[in-house]
Parts: structure tokens; sequence; C-alpha cells
């Protein structure tokens, strides 16, 4: 919702892999958090929605299908890193081709509990961004 | 009072990834905003709360050249880390028992703790915080006002106890005069009703216990078709601002152990229109506060208009003047 949503996806955060394309991302939020913390992930690109089962997370040399996140509580995301997603896709994501990408990572703060039910606080971001396909 | 500054204002220079730690450290040296410094483990340190001998020396050897004095490390108390349950009361325990070690090993006389640790989890803390001589400073921060039921029982454990060990730490986010203008601003950038604006200002300014506030946030925003994420930025604004009286800091001082000068921003006076600086200064100078205060910026929340170098600058500079002038 901030500046810090700026650093979400970078201008080279796009590339070309064998199935589809890798998609670097950082958070929004000030500090390293657990990847159970990621409630919400999605990407569509260039108006599709990518489906969550065609989407892997990676981190710390790790890949994880995304329903895996929510159990990952020993596993963090320091919050200078780049996670890296792994997209299956039928795009064609030739190099120096654009690509309209929007984004919707939603972050469960687990020290910050609001409401009747104690919730840990929901903080998300949206961007949209075009991106230019990086060589690998 | 004495000052200093906390890594947490200089997070977008942080997250820029355009300075190192070294670099951040060295200009709070070059402009004159310590000596006091706070970082928070989650965000300055890699596989933190666990330390390496080697980020142990640099850091102390950092602080040593650039004439830094380590005042508080800020733990998290993440009970909702897992998502099926929160932690039991002793597994809290242990989640900060390992950061009362990093902050022995950092050096570090303050561990700030959040009130998810429940009084319980302090009261088990006391004899490890005693051993490791590391203060255990409770963050009253918003929505925990000193009347809020949980700061209530919390402060009937520390009168119990009576331990130098567990202590407070005010932060000025709790006695505000208005949410800054600057996030109001931001949520209707992103198309947030003004139906919604107004009823969180509404809550805001009643002065219902917070936890009814949030209760009547939910029910009412969400009768307003609030999605998801806006009942969140809702949610935020409680937990970030309270407006609690200035004054009130008084009942805890006695065992008031760093202080979180949290702002927002000046008016084209110098003042800090969301929090009232003068009175803020007369209640610890007249409580005898001789502390440290981190000038804690957190306007980067939704403005990167400015420096956080700047900005702690330009409050030290007002929090002195007016510690000066205050009588």
């Amino acid at each position: 919702m901030g500046p810090l949503d700026k650093f979400i996806l970078a201008e080279d955060a796009l590339a070309a892999t064998a199935t589809g394309c890798a998609l670097h991302i950082r958070s929004h939020w000030y500090r390293s958090l657990p990847l159970s913390s990621v409630g919400i992930l999605t990407v569509n690109i260039d108006g599709v929605n990518v489906p969550a089962e065609n989407i892997a997370f990676a981190i710390n040399g790790q890949s994880y299908p995304l329903n895996a996140l929510p159990s990952l509580h020993d596993e963090w995301w320091f919050i200078l890193d780049a996670a890296t997603l792994h997209i299956q896709s039928p795009h064609n994501f030739a190099a120096g081709t654009s690509h309209e990408i929007a984004l919707e990572l939603g972050l469960l703060l687990p020290y910050i509990l609001v409401g009747p039910n104690a919730d840990p606080l929901l903080s998300s971001s949206r961007v949209t961004k075009t991106l230019v396909c990086q060589t690998l | 009072m004495k000052f200093g500054t906390t890594l947490f204002s200089h997070t977008l220079e942080w997250l820029s990834r355009r300075y190192s730690l070294e670099q951040l450290l060295a200009n709070i040296h070059a402009e004159g905003i310590g000596p006091g410094l706070e970082i928070i483990g989650f965000q300055t340190i890699r596989n933190f709360p666990h330390i390496s001998d080697e980020f142990a020396r640099d850091l102390r050897d950092l602080m040593d050249e650039y004439e830094l004095v380590p005042t508080c490390l800020g733990a998290n108390i993440d009970v909702a880390i897992r998502r099926d349950r929160f932690l039991t009361i002793d597994e809290t325990v242990d989640y900060i028992a390992t950061q009362i070690a990093a902050a022995t090993k950092l050096g570090f006389p303050v561990l700030r703790v959040q009130m998810t640790a429940k009084p319980e989890v302090m009261r088990k803390l006391a004899p490890l915080a005693e051993k490791a001589n590391v203060k255990l400073g409770m963050e009253l921060h918003s929505p925990y006002a000193n009347h809020h039921p949980a700061v209530i029982a919390l402060r009937e454990l520390y009168e119990e106890i009576d331990s130098p060990y567990l202590g407070y730490i005010p932060d000025f986010g709790t006695t505000m005069r208005a949410i800054p203008p600057g996030i109001l601003a931001r949520f209707r950038r992103e198309g947030m009703p003004e139906s919604l604006l107004d009823l969180i200002k509404e809550i805001w300014h009643a002065d219902s216990p917070a936890p009814e506030k949030f209760g009547q946030l939910q029910a009412r925003a969400s009768a307003l078709g609030a999605t998801p994420q806006q009942l969140g930025r809702l949610n935020m604004t409680l937990s970030m601002f309270s407006k609690q009286s200035p004054e009130q800091w008084t009942e805890v001082m006695p065992r008031v152990v760093h202080i979180h000068g949290k702002f927002y921003g000046f008016d084209a006076e110098g003042d800090e229109p969301s929090i009232d600086c003068a009175a803020l200064m007369r209640v610890f100078r007249d409580g005898g506060y001789d502390g440290y205060m981190s000038s804690e910026w957190e306007g980067h929340a939704y403005t990167d208009e400015f420096s956080g170098f700047e900005m702690v600058k330009q409050h030290q500079a007002l929090c002195r003047r007016l510690l000066n002038a205050s009588s």
C-alpha cells in the first residue's frame, strides 16, 4: 500500500525458463517473515490469471508448491532477498518481449493480532508493471 | 533524556539495497543522529535470532567505530507464526529466550518485546532476563494504551514481580492527537471509498476501549462492503495510532526502560501535526526519565518523499528544543 510496494517487482524481475517464466519478487513489509506468513499470492500475466498449482515459490535454495507455504513456519524470507516464482505458462517469454504482470502479495503479520478473533493483520499489496523479459 | 535513532527510521534506505549496514551506521554518525542505536533483529540480521560470532564481532566493531551506543534490540513475538494454532506459553518463552541471547551477544541492554507475549510468558522470562542482564521492555504500542485490558493485566503482574528487568517502552503512536493526514490520502488514492474513510475517522476519535473499536470496525466496515484487503488497512490504522493523552505515561514512568519517539512528519512550522511533542517532552522530563529515546520515523509507511536521516535529525532538534523550553 505504500512506498515499499515499489520493491516488489524490480525492472529486471522477469526471465524466461524452459516451461514458462521466473518472476523475482520482494516483500513489501519492513522485516523478514516466515513463509507461513504468505497469505495471498496471485499472479496475472497479460490479463490471464496463473493457476496456483502452476506456481512454485523458491527461496534459500529450496522450491515449494504454493499450497505448502502455510505450513512452512520455520523457513524465512529475509527482507533483502528476492524470492523466485517459477511459473508454468504457455505465453511467449522470448528475451526482449514485454508482459504486463499483475501481482498481489498479502502478508499475515504473526505479531499483530486484530479483531474479535485475534487474527493476524493482513497487509496486502497489488502491483501491476510491464516488464521486459530478461535472458537467463 | 538521551537521543538516538532506530534503523526502523531508515527502512526505505535499507530496503532500497543502496546502503550496507556499515553505510547506514556511518551516515547516522555523520548526521549526528546517534549516539543511541536501536535495531530490529528481523529487519537487519540474516538468520535472526541466530547470531554468528562473525556478525556479532562486526556489529560491535562498527558501533565502536561510529561512536554509537547499543540501546535496544527489537524482538518480534510472532505467536501466530503457525497457521493452525497460536504458539503455546512455553513455545513463546523459547521464542523470546533465543532473542534475549541475541541481545546479550550483540551487547544490547534492552530487548523490546510485544504485547503478544502474555503475562504468563513474562513471568517465566523474568529470571532469564535477570540472568542475561537484559531488560525486557514491553512496547506500549497502539492499540495497547494503559487502560487496555491486556495492559492492565500486565501492569498487575509487573507490580507483583517488581523486577527491574521487566519494564515498558512507551511508543508515541499510542498518544496521538490525530491520524497522520498522509495515510488517509494514500488509502483514498488506492480507491478506498469515502464511507470507509469516514468510518475509521469516527471510530478512531471515539473514546471507546480498543477491543470495542476493533469489533465495531469489523462489523460496520463489513456492512459497508469492505474487502478483506480494505479491512486490513483499517485494522492497521487502529494498530498504528491511538489517542491516549501524553500525561498518562506518568502512570508507568518508574518502569520505563526505553522510548520509541514515533513520528510521521512536520508542518510548515516544524511541528509534528499528529503528535504533541511538547507535551510528551514535558511529561518525560518532569517524570525524571533519563534513558534513551529512539526517534522512530514511520512516515515511510505511506510516503517516500523524505530521507529517514533528515527526518530523524529534524525530530531530535525539535525534541531537544522542547525539552529545554518546557518548564
